[in-house]
Order: structure tokens, then sequence, then C-alpha cells
């Protein structure tokens, strides 16, 4: 016989066993139930995710020290169902979420998204033998599934408000800007790390600063091109504020700032600049006839050590910065 | 077969008799029916007189105002009357009037008084309205809003305590603070001893006075021995028997189950309103919140459990709903928390059962944290093999201050190292554990008073937390 034959003959039997016992090989048994107790239980297997988790602000939501000094040390009651939350599945998705009792200090956690109420893990597979048995879940993505938090002060129906949520080419979701692909690859899976306000390159990506002369006068405009809600959004310690001065000055001049008040400050509009908006403002001062700067700055706390001269290049980050010529 | 029948008969009454299966845990909407019958009431209600004729202007009104302004004794009681008799003709102009600030300020405070006087529930809405106003918009006149505190007892309307009791939340001048305290007292409401221990604390020495006046008062009438007195008994639900002596009337009740529905709004600020409002009621509101743990709505029950938790020994009238409240999955973690700061002793047999292996994580550690609170004796042999080093963090750390709660001074080391290690962990998290300690060196006595001591002086430590857990952690070494 062919010697070649043989090989192939005996090649196209193995290759049948392999694809027979590759079909109808039972599947591995599922894992035991767990109950899970601590979001550093997630660490072991999933250590690239958790870690990229414990740099983001969600981690820090129950213990940052702004974050407490803001909520008189949550004596503001109001503030912990959304900084320690039960997880967003057991009391469902779009809906308040509620406070939870155990491991506060771990703030908005792993439990708090992946946890479902049968005590597997919301993911993006079905593995029931694997130890935190996931399911896939498409919900996860699901701009209700922030809305709990995130639509308190409004964000997420301000996100419904603007362009990006109309389904097309144009479509961008909290996840889009928020939770990107690591290294834009969705095989890599989603970056934990849930950039935000902190993440300055997103602070620069949401607004757009201008200015120019128009009949002599200088006019700044400032645009969100970016943010799909408004910016600044979502806290109330949040404020960002234009400034500008003379070239050669050292003294920075407040034209406009961008913020939502605080419920107490009755006599503040809320000034916040919606999604695709533009603000116009016209420096209404002879010194600007001249060669002047303009820079928009953004800060986590809406107060000034000095507020009659505010200090923004120490106390406030510099988002975008302009010159406009005489 | 007759013989088959009775060996099945035999075996059958042979077999031990089974515990009946308790009835599943009721969820109905409660809220909902209440509010429903409670509105029913109100509009059976007689309404109030309407005198014939139509609403009078502002100037009208203000010449009628000027009367009162501009006479005394028995002439302005008369003017006043004549005002009162208009009723509801006169409220629209007197509203205005509140807030119109072009004219003698003279006449805003004699719109206050009438609209007392009139005390309909639509002047009374406003009395109440202009109260709020600094929570909607700038107020020009702080002075009105405590005139409005000032003069709303006079009409005697039970159901705007609800209104002052959140007034209190959001107030900030103190002139208003002590006339809402003193107008909620004098509506059997002790609410307002919190905001003047504070003013009567505070810079402003000219109010701080008149706060620490009025606490002495109250303290006087009360036979204790000051405001200190009267701060720790009122909220060691000392005065639970003794206010809200008459029962709360339909609109009154009415406000209460409506606080309870805003339990389960969206807006986390309005919940909040709901709580605040809610643990300062009185008892009626207790029996209205035991009933809401019923409710079908999870946000309401939820809810109810934590404002009773908030109210403390208040509360204790909730102790059986709450108890029973341990059943149902996501209420039993904030009812077992109520029931430790409630601290009735009946409740711990009922907690000391949820710290069961097989119950769920969160309701074991709420246990342990409540049975920490209640103290445990009796329950030892369920929480000590908690401090198996196997056992989650928080239910470990709670079960051994749970434990510490019935340790003496020298037997306590196990647990001690325990406590140190959590405060010295997250000092964020210290305060809870401070308290556990505090009473035990309270209750263990003299053996401890060097400790206490040196505790004490730590107070006001910029370290306290890491030198607090130094000092356990040598105290929980074994001693010779």
């Amino acid at each position: 016989m062919n010697p070649g034959r043989i090989v192939l003959a005996l090649a196209v039997v193995g290759l049948s066993a392999w694809l027979l016992l590759a079909v109808f090989r039972p599947p591995p048994p599922p894992a035991p139930p767990r109950a899970f107790t601590s979001s550093s239980e997630c660490r072991d297997c999933h250590a690239g995710a958790y870690a990229e988790w414990q740099e983001s602000w969600h981690s820090k939501a129950w213990v940052d020290s702004d974050v407490r000094m803001l909520s008189n040390d949550f004596a503001n009651t109001d503030c912990i169902d959304c900084h320690a939350p039960r997880p967003v599945f057991e009391t469902g998705i779009g809906q308040r979420v509620l406070p939870r009792e155990t491991r506060r200090v771990e703030g908005v956690d792993c439990i708090a998204c992946h946890l479902r109420p049968d005590d597997r893990i919301a993911g993006t597979i079905d593995a029931p033998s694997a130890a935190c048995r996931p399911v896939a879940t498409r919900e996860l993505a699901n701009v209700d599934f922030c809305a709990p938090c995130h639509n308190q002060h409004n964000t997420v129906d301000q996100w419904r408000a603007s362009k990006y949520a109309q389904p097309g080419p144009g479509y961008q979701d909290c996840l889009s800007c928020h939770m990107p692909y690591r290294d834009g690859d969705p095989s890599k899976g989603r970056d934990h790390r849930m950039h935000g306000g902190h993440d300055l390159e997103l602070v620069k990506r949401a607004v757009e600063l201008r200015v120019k002369r128009v009949d002599g006068k200088a006019v700044v405009e400032v645009e969100n091109v970016g943010a799909g809600h408004n910016y600044p959004t979502d806290e109330r310690s949040r404020a960002s504020d234009l400034f500008w001065r003379p070239r050669g000055e050292t003294t920075w001049r407040h034209l406009y700032r961008f913020r939502n008040p605080y419920r107490f400050e009755v006599d503040l509009p809320n000034t916040e600049l919606p999604a695709h908006a533009t603000l116009t403002r016209e420096i209404d001062d002879p010194a600007a006839a001249g060669a002047i700067e303009v820079a928009l700055f953004y800060k986590f706390s809406p107060y000034w050590t000095t507020p009659t001269a505010p200090d923004p290049e120490r106390e406030a980050v510099l988002v975008h910065r302009a010159e406009l010529e005489p | 077969m007759r013989r088959l029948a009775s060996v099945w008969l035999f075996v059958a009454a042979c077999a031990p008799a089974s515990e009946p299966a308790p009835a599943p845990y009721t969820l109905e909407p409660v809220v909902v029916r209440e509010l429903s019958t409670l509105e029913a009431a109100l509009a059976r209600e007689p309404a109030s007189p309407r005198p014939a004729g139509p609403p009078l202007e502002l100037s009208e009104a203000r010449d009628l105002l000027g009367a009162v302004v501009g006479s005394e004794g028995k002439l302005r009681l008369a003017a006043l009357d004549d005002l009162k008799q208009l009723g509801e003709r006169v409220v629209p102009a007197l509203r205005a009037e509140l807030v119109a600030t072009d004219d003698d300020p003279a006449l805003r405070a004699a719109a206050v008084e009438a609209l007392a006087e009139i005390a309909s529930p639509s002047a009374i809405e406003a009395l109440l309205e202009r109260l709020e106003r600094a929570r909607r918009e700038p107020d020009p006149e702080p002075w009105m809003r405590a005139h409005c505190a000032w003069r709303l007892p006079l009409a005697k309307a039970d159901w705007a305590a609800d209104r002052l009791l959140l007034a209190l939340k959001y107030e900030t001048d103190y002139e208003t603070v002590i006339w809402l305290a003193r107008s909620l007292e004098a509506s059997g409401s002790l609410a307002g001893v919190v905001g003047l221990d504070v003013i009567a604390r505070g810079p402003d020495a000219e109010r701080a006075a008149e706060a620490t006046s009025v606490l002495q008062a109250w303290a006087d009438a009360r036979q204790l021995a000051g405001p200190a007195e009267l701060i720790a008994a009122y909220h060691g639900g000392e005065f639970v028997a003794r206010e809200e002596p008459t029962p709360p009337s339909v609109r009154a009740r009415l406000r209460t189950w409506t606080r309870i529905q805003s339990l389960s709004e969206w807006q986390l600020r309005g919940v909040d309103d709901a709580r605040f409002v809610l643990v300062q009621s009185g008892p009626s509101a207790v029996d209205a919140l035991a009933k809401a743990l019923h409710d079908e709505n999870r946000y309401v029950r939820v809810h109810a459990a934590q404002v009773l938790e908030r109210m403390g020994p208040r509360a204790r009238a909730a102790v059986d709903p709450l108890i029973d409240a341990l059943r149902e999955r996501e209420l039993a973690p904030p009812a077992a928390r109520a029931l430790g700061r409630i601290g009735e002793a009946r409740a711990r047999r009922a907690l000391a059962a949820e710290l069961d292996a097989a119950r769920r994580f969160e309701l074991r550690v709420a246990a342990a944290r409540a049975l920490a609170d209640l103290g445990a004796e009796g329950e030892e042999g369920a929480l000590q093999p908690l401090l198996d080093p196997a056992t989650p963090l928080d239910l470990r750390n709670a079960a051994a201050s749970a434990l510490l709660s019935v340790r003496g001074f020298d037997d306590a080391g196990a647990e001690l190292a325990l406590i140190a290690a959590a405060i010295e962990a997250n000092a964020a998290e210290a305060p809870p554990y401070e308290a556990t300690v505090e009473r035990w060196l309270a209750r263990v006595g003299e053996p401890a008073a060097e400790l206490r001591t040196r505790w004490a002086e730590l107070a006001s430590d910029p370290e306290r937390p890491r030198k607090r857990a130094e000092l356990l952690a040598a105290l929980a070494q074994p001693r010779t």
C-alpha cells in the first residue's frame, strides 16, 4: 500500500476522532456556588481589571478625603447609597441603588456592578465551570446600568437629550468615553479605570476654547464638542472657570464659571454647558484691546482660597489656553 | 384493606408533630392604601367656612393691616378680628403681602399674625411657603422666616409640624432656628434640641445665650439638670410617652404617610428629606413606619427600617415588626441594624439566629453589628466561632465588637486585637469601633480607669485612630 495513503488515512481517522470528541465531550461540571464577600476575591483571576479598578475613582468612592469632607463624613446620608451601593442587579437595572452594610471601604466595587442575585457574575461570556460562574450579560453596557447613580444629578438625561443618544453612526454611550476598549481593541476588554473628570485628556476632548476679534472686541467661545452631557456634570462640587489677562500680566481675571450650584446656593443659576452648546462671551474691558491670554480651568471643589482674587494656576487644572493679538 | 388503613393511621399518629410553617412575609400596597383611606377621611371633614364676597385687593388688605399696626390693646384685637372674619377672602392678599418689600415691614409682621389667626389650611400654607422661601430664592428678609416660625403655633395645626421639621434641616438663620425649635416644642416635639445645641455652642454670643436659655427652660420643665441631660434624654427615647399628647389629625397622618411615600422617590435628596422628618417625628410615625415595613415597594420598606434605626430607643414600639422583618431578604439587614440601635434586649435571640452560615453575608454582618450595639449577653456561643481567621473580615470584626460587649477587662484580648487592627486599617471606618470600645471601657469600670484616661486624651489628636489602635493592641497582648 502506498505509504502516503496510509498516512492520509490515519490523519483522516485521527481528525475524525478529535472532532467527535470535541463535539460530544461532556461539558466540564459547573463550579460550586460561591458567596462573594469582598472584591479582593476577584483579584486572583482578574488581576488586570482589579488593578485598573483600584486606580479608578470608583474604588475611592468611600475613602477619598474630598468625598468625606463634602459629605460631612457621610453624615449627609443620601450620599451613602451611591458611594457604597448594593449590587445594581439586586435592585434592578434603571432602579435606584440601595446602600450596603458591609465593606463600604471598597466603594463602588466589582460586586456592585457584577454580582447577580443568583450569586453568579455578570460578564461577557457564559462559563458556568469557572470559579465565579460568569453569565454573558449585555445589560452591563446599557446606559441604564449607570443611571441609578449617575442620573441622580441628571447626567444620563443630559446624554439622552444629546445627539450621541440618537441611533446611527454618531451613537456613543457612557462606555464609549468612560470605559473604552483597552488599546481600542474589543478583544482586550474594557478599561476599568472609569475615566472621568480626573482624566485631563478626557476633559480636554470635551470642550474647545476659541478666541477672536469681532468689531475690535475680544470674543471668547467655549464649545462642548466632546462630552455627551453637560460640561461639567454630575457632581455639584465640580466647576470650570474661564479667565483672561493682558499678555505680560501675572494675575488672571475671571470671566465666566460653568457649574451647577449646590441647592442652598439659590442665588446662583446653573451654568453648565450642555452637549453641543457654545458659550460666547465678549470681554468688555479696554485692556482686552491689546494682546491677551485666555484660559479655561477645571476644579474639583467650587471654592477658592481667596474668592476675591482666585489663583487658578494653584487651585485648578488648566484645560485649554489661547492667545489673541491686538 | 381496613387493616392497611389502621396501620397508616397508627403511623401518622406516631409521626412527630411538625411546627407549622410560618406564613410568608406579606408585601402589600400599604402606602397607597393608607393614603387613600386618609384622603377619603379628609374629604369628609367639614370645609372652612367661605365668607361671601370677592377676594380683597392688596391695597384693601393693607388698609386693614394698617389698622392693626396703628392701634393698641382692644382696638388692635378688634382690627385683627376683622381680618380673621374675612377668612379666605383676605388670604390671597395677605400671602402677597408676605413677600412685598415696598412698604412698612410692620404690615408684613401683622400679615403673619393675621394669617396665623385665620388658621385655615390655605392661610397656614401661606405661612409655610414664606418660611421656606430661602430654599427657592434669595430672601432679603430672614426675620420674616423667624416671624412665621414664631406665629405658626397660634394656628394649632399639628400637620404643619412636618414642614417645620424639614425647615430645621435647611434653615441657616439662627433666630429662625430658635423659633422653629420653640414652635415644635409647643406642638409636642423636642426635635429642635439638636439645632439649639449647635447654636448654644456657636460663635454668636447673643443667640448662644438665647438657645441655652431655651434648653434650660425645657430641662427645668422636665425636672432635668440642664441642656446636656435634656439632649441625652431626647436621644435616649425618654420622651416617647410624654410628648404628642393628642391623637394626630387626619391631615397630620396624611403628611406622615406622604413622607413615607417619598421614601420611594428617585432623587435621593427627597428621600433624605423624608428620612429627616420621619426620624424627628413622634410615636404615631413609629406605628406608621412599622406598617410600612410590609409595603410592596422595596425602597419604602428598606428606608422605613433605616428611619426606625435612626430613631433609636424612641422606636421601641417597632421591635416586634422589625424582628418579623428579618424574614424578608432585602429588608433584613437594615431591620437588624434598627434592632441594635433601638436596644430592646428581647431582639437578641432573633439577631443571633441570623448569624447562621446559611444566611446571606450582608445579614450576618448586620446582625453581628446589631448585637454589638445591643450587647450580646447569652449569645457568645453563636459569635465565638466567627473569630476564626477563615471568617470574612467584616464579619469577624463585627463579631469581635459584639463579643467585646460581654467581655471583662482581662479576657478581651482577642477581640481588642481585631478591633485595633480594624481601626488601624482604615481611619475613616474607626468611629463605630471606637464607640464599641468606649462602651466597653465604661462597662468594665475601675480596672480600665487608666486606659479610659489615655483613650480620652487622644480624642482630639490628629493621629487619633493610629494611636488608639496602638493602645488597644498593647492591651491585647497577654498580661502577666
